[in-house]
């Protein structure tokens, strides 16, 4: 017992409690968000794994424990979503937007409530708070209708979901009597043997929900809504640490494939359940990718690039094998880094531009270089580029999956990780290459809390790169506390894999003296010549004759045109027409239900009497 | 048997000041609405205190006629709980009148609506069928007048389908009281409830539907709500929150006395004498008015219809809990009925304070509203919250025990808690729509609304109430519990409680 764990839940309450009443002061809002966030971290010091809370009340007839539990994967999961949660508090001091501070704060509570949850009373009320509380959160974004939508298309979604999961809560409590999230596991895998079926019924009732939460593939359509749409310094947060709620179910609930006894194996010697999620990630990766090419909205881009990632995330732990798993949570940390910085700097480059359209942007890196040098460095983690931290992960992704013998994922996940460097490429260049348009030339760099950030940003993603260690042996014991034998780490600078190590310095030390090379070469030989925006292209000829605005002149218009041909076709196939065609069926069925009420006394006489009629033979029948 | 004759006091007071109004209101119309909150605060605390200090279970003998032959009224747990809820329930709305009712007849309008509490409070506490039906008559004809009161022309049309719908219904229910006495010569709750099984299971199968038909008129029940919609949104807010809030848990109580404690079998699950499980039919009808309900608000663009669609499937999802029909069904079911109370009559009267602020009722015009009144917004938002059972508000607790119950039931109950959690989807769009609109900003500014201290207290109230309960869910649950008790062991908690001597046939 440790008393102190439930104050990870209580501190973020009160504190939402007090921003609530002060919301109408916005730098009181958040600087009480921020110390709540700041004091969580506090508390969260003195948390060590098997540290566990009960608190037991009388519900439903009986006495109902809630546990709080702290595992490694709990720990784990705490630290990067609250550290990251302070960081991105600290930045919203200096911010404008209309995240309200309350709402962040009660989604920390359901944070730290869902990670330490050992039951699943606890985990679907977090679940809950959390559904309701970012739903809301995402209202307020810059484009009041549409941000309107997408709160809502992603409520819809969500709440689907968790009725889903409760729905399996309840089935798993019929079966075992218990709410406790272990014993229900152990359960299920020793039914694996009789009933694979059911099982698998159970667990996709759980899946689904998780799915939706992290937006994998076919339930991904609310992710780039709502990540557009949402308020600038919330996107970070829904991005880096939301998505990751749906990974730590899945982590909950994957140890059942270890009793692979009673499933038929797919290729490759892992279940087949497993072997489709594998594919499902895959897929969702691919399908992340090849739409982010294509947008205009830099954080529509970016929110389809978390979904590519939350696919390699999927398609590592569903492999279930040591590297896999091990692949998977470093690389939903890495995203989670990563990420961040990007949707963190974007609301820096939002804030002073106004518009997150990549084609009213461009040259902004003379103005902003702090906050560029840290796009860069996201750019350059999240396309895997080796002193980075985004390089190890994805890996010894690919490193899983050899091993397993998943040819054919592997080739597909290349593409995407090439797909990857095309969007992130097209961001980088939109926004900060190329040449600045003239509205832009009172643009200021962030104040100091702002470059404060990314200068820590910066740090802690070539840190990670460069030291994979730190984080490796955490999600070591991860990996060893789920009964699976883990990697081991030699020293902190080596990525450990199958086949090799990679002592990361080594490649950084020598990428950065060839770039350093490159440099010096590209100042002493190159020819500059700087030309004003309107002075190109044209040979001379006034513009204006062709229909030509200066937005046609930057960079990213109509930027992968000939891709775009090629996968036109694809493109007429819409997963987000599925789920507005059932919205709508039902709302035509609502309408035509509606009709029964209609205004006239003698149809409901009829009715009443009808319905009447119909008991008396049935009970006459009966 | 304890015997607690005061506790008829809880029908006879509004009754007796009912009558003497009309005397009030020849020195002032506003004296009448002040007489009406004196007189409903009585009851409130009155029955307060006979659930705080646990006077129950005791038995109301009339002149010294000890049931089965003179008529009783039984003060159970259930009867006290619910009570308590709708004089709690029926004062807010009475303070909140005190502001809203001020053209037209204020006098009548006094009278009728304490007739209306004082029957919907002989419906709980009546121990006899007979009884049980003047109470119901009581309660639906002052509600037809109340529904007709106001300048509305849409008043009328509703007050008027409500009025043919429940005539129906009152015939109905009659007749299946006939039935019943033809066969045992009783009219007594308890006796009936001890010997049901010395009938012939034909006849009382359908006296047992005429009884349902009837009674689910009042209970909202698919085919017999036809009235609800149009009464609801014809009728001033005051007493569509009335209605909501008192009048559904009369209804839905009497409905499950009737087909629980009279004609229900103890078990582990309540099932119902004769050749048809009852209890069955009413899941099944349950489910059907959930999924109508929900589906028809989907596509309402008036607040006030919308609610009125909602409350109708609310009342499905009460019944689907009820029908269950072990402890924690029940337990579930009148927890989730308390948690609509409260929460839909505040809906109600925050759509009368935006009306009366020329706000409008259609959901259009509830953009922007958190600008213009932040109180009723935060009001608004916490009583869809609870609607839609999310946690940190008290329709969480009611839904995940009705859920939980049902499919602890398993069998053909997972079906029907899978179509009522479909319908909950939809019903989270609509809420949700207005939710999102109220927190989307306008492009013009519009003027503050200003609340007057009269309509605040009550939605204040309500609103606390919500929150309270999300959070200390035993705050109502232990009322529940020992609520649910009454339903399931109907020989135990209720029967001997009534009639000491009796033994089950």
């Amino acid at each position: 017992m440790n008393s102190n764990i439930i104050w990870l839940v209580v501190i973020p309450l009160i504190g939402a409690a007090v921003s609530a009443i002060v919301v109408r002061y916005k730098l009181l809002d958040r600087i009480v968000t921020f110390l709540t966030f700041a004091t969580t971290l506090f508390v969260l010091f003195s948390v060590h794994v098997g540290d566990s809370y009960l608190w037991s009340f009388k519900f439903l007839g009986t006495t109902l424990n809630l546990t709080f539990g702290v595992s490694h994967l709990s720990i784990f999961m705490l630290y990067i979503s609250v550290v990251f949660g302070t960081v991105l508090t600290f930045y919203s001091l200096i911010d404008r937007s209309k995240m309200k501070g309350f709402l962040l704060l009660l989604i920390l509570a359901a944070n730290n409530w869902i990670f330490m949850a050992n039951d699943m009373l606890g985990f679907f009320f977090a679940w809950e708070l959390m559904g309701w509380s970012s739903v809301l959160s995402v209202l307020g974004g810059r484009e009041t209708e549409n941000s309107r939508h997408s709160a809502l298309y992603y409520a819809m979604m969500s709440i689907a979901g968790s009725y889903s999961m409760l729905f399996g809560i309840f089935i798993l409590w019929r079966l075992t009597g218990t709410f406790s999230i272990a014993a229900n596991v152990s359960y299920l895998s020793s039914t694996l043997g009789m009933h694979p079926w059911w099982v698998l019924g159970i667990v996709s009732l759980f899946f689904v929900t998780f799915m939706i939460k992290s937006g994998i593939f076919p339930f991904h359509t609310w992710v780039p809504l709502a990540y557009a749409y949402s308020p600038d310094s919330f996107t970070p947060f829904l991005s880096g640490v939301m998505s990751k709620y749906g990974v730590y179910g899945m982590l909950l609930f994957l140890p059942i494939s270890l009793m692979e006894k009673g499933f038929p194996s797919a290729f490759g010697g892992i279940p087949w359940a497993n072997y489709t999620f594998v594919w499902i990630g895959v897929v969702t990766a691919v399908v992340g990718t090849i739409l982010a090419i294509f947008q205009d909205d830099v954080k529509k881009l970016l929110a389809y690039s978390s979904l590519s990632n939350l696919g390699y995330v999927v398609a590592a732990i569903a492999i279930f094998s040591p590297v896999g798993v091990t692949a998977g949570i470093y690389h939903a940390f890495n995203h989670l880094l990563f990420k961040g910085a990007l949707f963190i700097t974007l609301i820096a480059v939002i804030s002073r531009t106004g518009t997150s359209k990549m084609s009213e942007m461009g040259g902004l890196w003379k103005k902003m270089p702090i906050t560029f040098f840290t796009f860069f460095i996201g750019i350059a983690s999240a396309a895997g580029i080796p002193p980075f931290n985004g390089f190890g992960s994805k890996w010894m992704i690919y490193q899983a999956m050899i091993k397993q013998h998943l040819p054919f994922a592997i080739i597909l996940l290349f593409l995407a990780s090439t797909g990857a460097f095309m969007y992130l490429f097209k961001a980088f260049h939109s926004v900060f290459l190329g040449q600045l348009s003239h509205k832009y030339d009172n643009v200021k760099e962030v104040s100091v809390i702002g470059q404060i950030v990314e200068f820590f940003l910066m740090f802690a993603m070539i840190f990670f790169g460069v030291q994979p260690g730190y984080i490796l042996k955490p999600i070591g014991a991860i990996v060893s506390s789920m009964g699976l034998k883990p990697l081991p780490v030699m020293a902190n600078g080596y990525v450990t894999g199958m086949f090799s190590n990679v002592y990361v310095p080594l490649i950084g030390w020598s990428l950065a003296i060839s770039f350093i090379f490159g440099f010096i070469l590209f100042f002493v030989t190159a020819k500059h010549k700087y030309v004003p925006q309107e002075n190109n292209y044209t040979a001379g000829q006034n513009p204006q004759d062709w229909g030509l605005t200066p937005e046609t002149y930057q960079f990213s218009w109509n930027f992968y045109q000939p891709v775009e041909k090629l996968f036109a076709p694809f493109f007429k196939i819409k997963v987000d027409g599925f789920f507005r065609g059932v919205g709508d069926w039902t709302k035509a069925t609502g309408s035509a239900i509606k009709e029964i009420f209609v205004e006239n006394a003698q149809m409901y006489t009829f009715f009443a009497v009808v319905g009447l009629i119909i008991f008396v033979i049935a009970g006459w029948v009966a | 048997m304890n015997i607690f004759n005061n506790a008829a006091l809880l029908i006879g007071i509004p009754l007796l000041f009912a009558f003497s109004i009309p005397l009030f209101g020849f020195i002032s119309k506003q004296l009448t609405k002040w007489v009406t909150i004196f007189v409903i605060g009585f009851n409130a605390t009155f029955s307060l205190y006979i659930l705080l200090a646990h006077k129950f279970p005791s038995v109301v003998v009339m002149g010294n006629w000890v049931p089965p032959f003179g008529e009783n009224l039984y003060v159970g747990p259930v009867a006290v709980f619910l009570v308590t809820v709708v004089s709690l329930i029926g004062l807010l709305i009475a303070i909140y009148n005190l502001w809203a009712i001020k053209g037209g007849d204020v006098t009548r309008f006094s009278v009728l609506f304490l007739m209306y509490i004082a029957g919907a409070s002989g419906i709980i506490l009546t121990g006899d069928i007979f009884n049980l039906f003047i109470f119901m008559e009581i309660t639906e004809i002052t509600s037809y007048a109340l529904a007709a009161y106001g300048p509305e022309r849409r008043a009328l049309g509703g007050a008027f389908k409500f009025l043919v719908v429940s005539s129906i219904g009152s015939t109905l229910y009659l007749l299946g009281v006939m039935l019943i006495y033809t066969q045992l010569g009783t009219l007594n709750i308890a006796e009936i409830a001890a010997r049901i099984g010395q009938t012939t299971p034909g006849l009382l199968t359908f006296a047992g539907v005429l009884l349902i038909s009837g009674l689910a008129v009042e209970a909202e029940l698919f085919p017999f709500n036809g009235w609800v919609p149009d009464t609801y949104t014809g009728a001033v807010n005051g007493v569509s929150a009335a209605l909501s809030g008192i009048g559904a848990i009369a209804g839905v109580y009497a409905l499950f006395r009737i087909v629980m404690t009279v004609l229900g079998k103890d078990g582990m699950y309540v099932l119902t004498y004769g050749k048809l499980d009852l209890m069955a039919v009413i899941a099944i009808l349950a489910t059907a008015t959930v999924v109508i309900g929900e589906l028809s608000a989907l596509t309402q663009k008036n607040v006030k219809k919308m609610l009125a669609y909602s409350s109708m499937a609310q009342m499905g999802l009460v019944a689907a809990g009820f029908s269950i029909g072990s402890t924690l069904g029940v337990y579930g079911g009148i927890f989730q009925l308390i948690n609509h109370s409260i929460a839909k009559s505040m809906l109600f009267l925050i759509v009368g304070v935006l009306v009366a602020a020329g706000v409008g009722e259609r959901i259009e015009n509830f953009k922007g509203l958190w600008k213009r009144s932040p109180f009723l917004s935060l009001a608004f938002t916490i009583g869809a919250f609870s609607m839609l059972g999310f946690p940190l508000f008290a329709g969480f607790w009611s839904k995940f025990a009705i859920v939980g119950a049902s499919i602890q039931r398993g069998g053909w109950y997972d079906f029907i808690i899978g179509l009522v959690l479909f319908a909950s989807v939809a019903e989270a769009f609509y809420y949700l729509r207005i939710v999102t609109y109220i927190f989307s900003s306008t492009e013009m500014e519009k003027p503050k609304i200003k609340v007057n201290l009269s309509p605040a207290i009550p939605i204040f109230i309500l609103a606390v109430a919500i929150v309270a309960i999300g959070v200390y869910p035993n705050l109502i649950g232990n009322f529940s519990m020992q609520s649910a008790g009454e339903f399931t062991h109907k020989m135990k908690d209720y029967v001997l409680n009534v009639i000491p001597t009796i033994t089950a046939h």
